[in-house]
Parts: structure tokens; C-alpha cells; sequence
């Protein structure tokens, strides 16, 4: 029995249909996707800049250093129980765990794909007699998509 | 003549084990010679010699016209109470369509074997017939179904529709019930295309010759006429297997699917020239090739069966498959793009060392620059002296700001307003501008700029400036600045309203308008707001 095939026309219909469908179906996942991941970095730098000026309102006044731009990789921070944004040994026992590959591999996998850093820009303004005040810049940079992010906040620490 | 037919069919032997075109081969000439050396003995030589040979007689003689007809017809008449081999339908294509249709075609009106074979090696030669002379054909036998079969192979493809409209209008409506039967079923096999290849006719044992093989390969010789084998398995005369006419079409196409070895698959075209063949022992067992046809034919029939889809759902699969790979796709993309980090094992940082020249503000999405974060830190520093009045040390560090960058527009507005503070009216208006100019939306600079032109009793300039800022901020602030300028300058009334305006919005406020005066005055151009 002859049995009649698609058609040129047909086949191009339907793919285009398909093409119709499919490209705002992905476009959407694609979307979405970003926007969740970035909604995921913003969160996590914000989170973690608040963390960071917390820790220098309590962190002795002298102590509080400049650490420059690129910054410090916060999966490869120092393991200083001073000052480490996210092994604070010294004023909480929140994140006592050190960041490791083998300890903490999902932190830190996400740390390292997304190059996740913490500088701090000191200013300190002496106003005589012991009346100091540092302005300090705290930046958390991280990398997505492609792009170089950065979020800023500011704090401003009194020696009094 | 024995001799002389021996002879002949000693050159003719020849001449088929030769390869190559027929009419180029060696022996062409010598059977040609035969051929006309037997011309006075025609008519024994056509009933004497094997089928073949008396083929291979009348293609190299010269007879024409009514001799030549009669003389087929009698080869063929002869030839068809059993089942010519290959060589010989091969030998037949050598004839011209006319000749075929004139000479065979009659025996196909004949109810029996015979009428079976020439049907059958009728398809097997693509003889075609025209529209109107299938109904005769129908009408004069009873016909098995695969005789209809082959019949329907003889409906040229293009006149397949109009043969069908024509036998419906043929179909008597008092006529024998087997007529209208065969007539409905030969419908339904040329409408539905069902048949693709001749089939072999149900003959009885010993009525069959060697059967058609596959073609031989060129070059080879063709293999001499042998004798009829008698197969193996024997089979139902056509005479006994009575057409089972009445039965629905679907029961014959299963009774052929369910007895394979009935129905046989030959080769699609017959080649142009004829080629020799390849020489084995004679007689092929006819088992081996039922055999092979038991194993393909019901192959097809149930894939006929089980594939029949109907046109719209098939016309729907593309779509629907090409929509289900792309979900696919897409969900298999997602399920990696949310795949947890932990399987993203060997991961490095994209930088290292070294910082970019440039970052995207997370919250402003604007580009932030290494110059930008240097000044930063100036600004930040003039900001600490801001909160002290030292306007001087601020005014260095903002300065400072903008010497390393001086797009830092709120660098360039503190500095304004640090001259402003201390009383470098002209230099902070110039530099207010000139903000304004980079950033029209700028907050407070119309207002600082408003304080300079009262200052200056500017009144319509300050007028302006003081509107700009209501209109750009709508605070509190900015509002009672208007309304107290606009009392001091004579307009009451709009004062009163606005004063109203900014109470409703702020219920919470007793706002009061300043008393008309030089006490109220701003001495420096007003407080930091």
C-alpha cells in the first residue's frame, strides 16, 4: 500500500511551530536559571558583607587592616581565628567549620566556581585626643556569567 | 528435421551460455542462419523445440505481421499451461509491448493455469491495459486473488482512480454475485495499491517449470531450457483451490500471508538487456525460494497491519517529536544548569592575583572602576570630616576624590557644598551647574544652588532652583524651603496652599510658616541637609 510522506511545506510547518514553542521554553529555563543563580550570589554576598561588618564592630579597633582589591578568596582564606568572614572563631559560634574541599565540598565548589572575594578599603580619620574613626569599605566581589560583580557597603568603626 | 532441430537447438544452447547482449553475441549470427533454415518448418519448430529455444527461433527469424502472431500465439499457448522459467520472460521482454498485448493477453481471459501464468508473466512483463478492457477481462473467469493481484498490476498507476469510478458504474446490480465480488475486490486492490509485485500463480503439481529465479548477474551465461521439477511440495490446482470471491479481501490478504509458499517474490524490474545466468544445477529447488518468501511476505503483511497509523496522527509525530527532544533538551540543560556544585569537581578561580579594571554594581547594576573605588576612599574620609564641620580638610579630601576621578558626582557635590559652607558662593554655584549638567536628577543641588541665588537676591533664579528641587525631591524639606521663599517673596497665597499641601501629607507635623524677615536668613546658604 502507497502511503503518502510529509510534505516539504509540512515538515516546515511543524518546525517551525516546534521553534515557536520551544524557543521561549527555553529562553524561559534559561532565564529563570540566571536570575535564580543571581538572586543566589546577591543573597550569599550580601549575607556575607553584613556578616564581615558585625565582625569588625567587635573586632578590636588597631586590628581592622586594609585587605586590597582583588581581595582575599574566601575558600582560601587564611585560617586565622582573628578575622576569617566566614570561620569566626571569635565572636560567634555560627560557622565554626572551616571551609574545606573535603569538609565542606558544596560551599566550597560554590566559593571557587564563582570566585567569591572579600576586600575591605580602611580610611582612617584621626580628629586628635584619641577621637579616631575608621571608614571602612567593604567589597565582595564574585564573578557570573561572565561579569566581574561587585557589592559595596560601608561602616564606619569609632576608637572610642 | 530432428536433426535440423537438434541442430538449431545446439547453436541455441550456445548462444544463451554466451554472455552479453543477445543480438551482439557470437552465436547471433549462426542461430540467425538456423532460424532461417528452419523457416519452411515453422510451425514444428515452435510445437517441437523446448519453449526457449523456440523463443530464441522466432526472435532470430524474420517472420512479420500475421505469420509472426500466429506463431507466437502458438509458443505461447504452449508455454503458458505451465510456468515458463526466468530465461524465458527474459526472453520475452526482447518482444514489443504490442506484440505481447496481441499474443499473450488472450490467455489471460482463460480460466485455469493457463489464464493464471499469462496474467502472471503478463505483470511480471509491466504489460499495461487500457481502462475500459479490464471489465472484460473480470467478467470472463473466475479469479483467484492473487490472479487480481497480477491483474491489478496491469492498471497503469495514473488511470488507477478512473478504473476504479469506471467498475463502480460496471458493477451489475443483477449480475452473478461472484462477478460482483471479483470486481470489488480488484477495486480494493487497485485503490489500495496492495499489490507491489507479481505473484505466482497456485498451479498444480506438475504444472510447473523451473521457477523464476532471482536475475542473474551480467556476464554470466544464460542456463539452457531443463525440464519441468516437479516441487517438492505439491501444490493446489488452480482448478481446485475454487476463488474464495465471497470472503472480504482482508481474509484472502491472510490466507496469502498465512500460506507463503503460495506467493512469490520476483525481482521488480526486468532487465533491459538480457543477461546470462548464472549457471548451477538445474532446477533450483522452487522450496528454497517459497522458503525465502515464507520468511519476507508475512513480514510485510503484519507490519501492513500493525503500522497502520492513521494520516492525522502520523502528520502530528514530527511536531510532537521534535516538541518532545526539545523539552527534553531543555529539561536535560536545566537539570545541569541547577545541578548542585558538589559534581562540579575540579573547578578553578577565574582570577587569580590580579584585580579587574572594572565590576558591575550588584545593586545599581552601573559599572564601578578601580578609579572609582580609589576615590571612594578619599570620599569616604571627607565624609568622616563632613560630620565634624571641617569643611576645609573635607573640601582637600573631596578634591583629592575627584583628581583621581573626577566622574565621582557626589565627590563633586560635597565639594560644592563645602565651598558653599565657606563662602566661595561663586566657585560652589559653578560647580552645582556643573553637576547638574552631568546629572540633572541629582537631590539637593537646585537647593543648595536656590540658597546662593537668594543670597544673591536673585529671587527669580532662587525661584526656580527652589521649584526644580519640589519638583525633583517632593520632601518635606525642599517644600517648606519653597513655601518660605515664595511668603518672603509676596506670594502668600501659593505659600499658604503648599503649607497646606505638605500638611495633608504629613499629618504628623505642624508646619508653620517662617516669619517674613532678614533674621530668618540663611547667613552660609543653609544647613547640611
Amino acid at each position: 500500500m502507497m502511503r503518502r510522506g510529509l510534505s516539504l511545506s509540512e515538515i516546515i510547518i511543524a518546525l517551525a511551530i516546534a521553534v515557536m514553542v520551544m524557543v521561549p521554553v527555553t529562553s524561559m529555563f534559561s532565564t529563570s536559571g540566571q536570575q535564580v543563580q543571581k538572586s543566589r550570589n546577591f543573597s550569599f554576598a550580601a549575607g556575607l558583607a553584613r556578616r564581615i561588618s558585625q565582625h569588625l564592630m567587635a573586632m578590636p579597633f588597631e586590628n581592622i587592616v586594609e585587605v586590597p582589591l582583588p581581595g582575599q578568596a574566601l575558600h582560601d582564606s587564611p585560617d586565622d581565628v582573628f578575622f576569617n568572614p566566614i570561620v569566626n572563631f571569635s565572636t560567634s559560634q555560627s560557622g565554626v567549620k572551616k571551609i574545606t574541599a573535603s569538609d565542606m565540598p558544596a560551599l566550597y565548589d560554590f566559593l571557587v566556581q564563582n570566585d567569591f572575594k572579600y576586600a575591605l578599603s580602611v580610611s582612617n580619620v584621626s580628629f586628635g585626643a584619641g577621637d579616631e574613626i575608621k571608614s571602612i569599605s567593604i567589597l565582595i566581589t564574585w564573578k557570573e556569567a561572565g561579569r566581574n560583580m561587585i557589592y559595596r557597603t560601608h561602616v564606619y568603626v569609632s576608637s572610642v | 528435421m530432428k536433426a535440423q532441430f537438434d541442430e538449431f537447438t545446439r547453436r541455441a544452447t550456445a548462444l544463451l551460455n554466451e554472455p552479453g547482449i543477445l543480438e551482439k553475441r557470437p552465436a547471433w549470427q549462426i542461430v540467425k542462419a538456423g532460424a532461417i533454415s528452419l523457416a519452411p518448418v515453422a510451425e514444428n519448430a515452435v510445437t517441437s523445440l523446448e519453449p526457449e529455444i523456440a523463443l530464441i527461433f522466432l526472435l532470430a527469424s524474420t517472420f512479420t505481421g500475421a505469420k509472426r502472431d500466429s506463431l507466437l500465439k502458438s509458443l505461447f499457448g504452449a508455454a503458458m499451461t505451465r510456468l515458463p522459467s526466468d530465461n524465458f520472460i527474459r526472453l520475452m521482454s526482447k518482444f514489443s509491448q504490442a506484440e505481447l498485448k496481441d499474443n499473450l493477453l488472450p490467455f489471460v481471459y482463460e480460466s485455469g493455469p493457463r489464464g493464471s501464468v499469462a496474467c502472471f508473466v503478463a505483470a511480471r512483463l509491466k504489460v499495461t491495459l487500457a481502462t475500459e478492457a479490464f471489465q472484460y477481462f473480470l467478467s470472463a473467469r473466475a479469479w483467484s486473488p492473487t490472479d487480481l493481484m497480477n491483474l491489478s498490476l496491469l492498471v497503469k498507476p495514473e488511470e488507477a482512480s478512473a478504473l476504479c469510478s469506471h467498475l463502480e458504474k460496471f458493477v451489475p446490480a443483477n449480475g452473478s454475485k461472484v462477478l460482483r465480488d471479483n470486481i470489488n475486490e480488484f477495486r480494493y486492490a487497485v485503490q489500495n495499491h496492495l499489490a507491489h509485485e507479481p505473484m505466482l500463480p497456485e498451479i498444480a503439481d506438475g504444472e510447473t517449470s523451473p521457477p523464476p529465479s532471482a536475475p542473474a548477474r551480467a556476464g554470466e551465461p544464460m542456463r539452457p531450457p531443463q525440464p519441468a521439477p516437479v516441487t517438492a511440495k505439491p501444490l493446489a490446482p488452480i482448478s481446485q483451490s475454487t476463488p474464495s470471491v465471497s470472503a472480504p479481501i482482508q481474509t484472502n490478504r491472510a490466507e496469502t500471508a498465512a500460506k507463503p509458499n503460495l506467493s512469490q517474490k520476483i525481482p521488480e524490474a526486468l532487465p533491459t538487456e538480457v543477461p546470462a545466468e548464472k549457471s548451477e544445477g538445474p532446477g533450483r529447488p522452487a522450496q528454497s525460494q517459497h522458503q525465502s518468501q515464507a520468511q519476507a511476505k508475512p513480514k510485510s503483511d503484519s507490519l501492513d497491519v500493525a503500522l497502520h497509523i492513521p494520516e492525522s496522527i502520523r502528520r502530528l509525530l514530527l511536531p510532537v517529536g521534535l516538541t518532545m527532544l526539545f523539552l527534553t533538551l531543555g529539561i536535560i540543560y536545566s537539570t545541569w544548569y541547577f545541578s548542585d556544585p558538589e559534581v562540579m569537581t575540579s573547578t578553578t578561580p577565574a582570577t587569580a592575583g590580579r584585580a579587574p579594571s572594572q565590576w558591575v554594581d550588584a545593586v545599581s547594576q552601573r559599572p564601578v572602576t578601580a578609579k572609582y573605588l580609589a576615590a571612594d576612599k578619599d570620599f569616604r574620609m571627607g565624609e568622616l570630616f563632613l560630620t565634624r564641620d571641617k569643611f576645609a580638610e573635607a573640601l582637600k579630601l573631596f578634591e583629592d576624590a575627584l583628581a583621581v576621578e573626577p566622574a565621582h558626582l557626589q565627590a563633586l557635590v560635597r565639594s560644592g557644598y563645602c565651598r558653599m559652607q565657606l563662602g566661595d558662593n561663586k566657585k560652589a554655584a559653578k560647580i552645582f551647574r556643573r553637576a547638574l549638567s552631568a546629572d540633572s536628577g541629582l537631590s539637593s543641588v537646585n537647593l543648595y544652588l536656590a540658597r546662593i541665588h537668594l543670597a544673591a537676591n536673585d529671587n527669580a533664579a532662587a525661584e526656580k532652583h527652589f521649584r526644580a528641587e519640589f519638583k525633583l525631591s517632593a520632601d518635606l524639606t525642599s517644600g517648606m524651603e519653597l513655601a518660605n521663599f515664595l511668603n518672603r517673596a509676596g506670594k502668600q497665597n501659593e505659600a499658604m496652599e503648599l503649607i497646606a499641601e505638605l500638611q495633608e501629607k504629613h499629618p504628623g507635623k505642624m508646619l508653620v510658616l517662617a516669619p517674613t524677615g532678614s533674621e530668618n536668613k540663611p547667613e552660609r546658604g543653609g544647613d547640611q541637609p
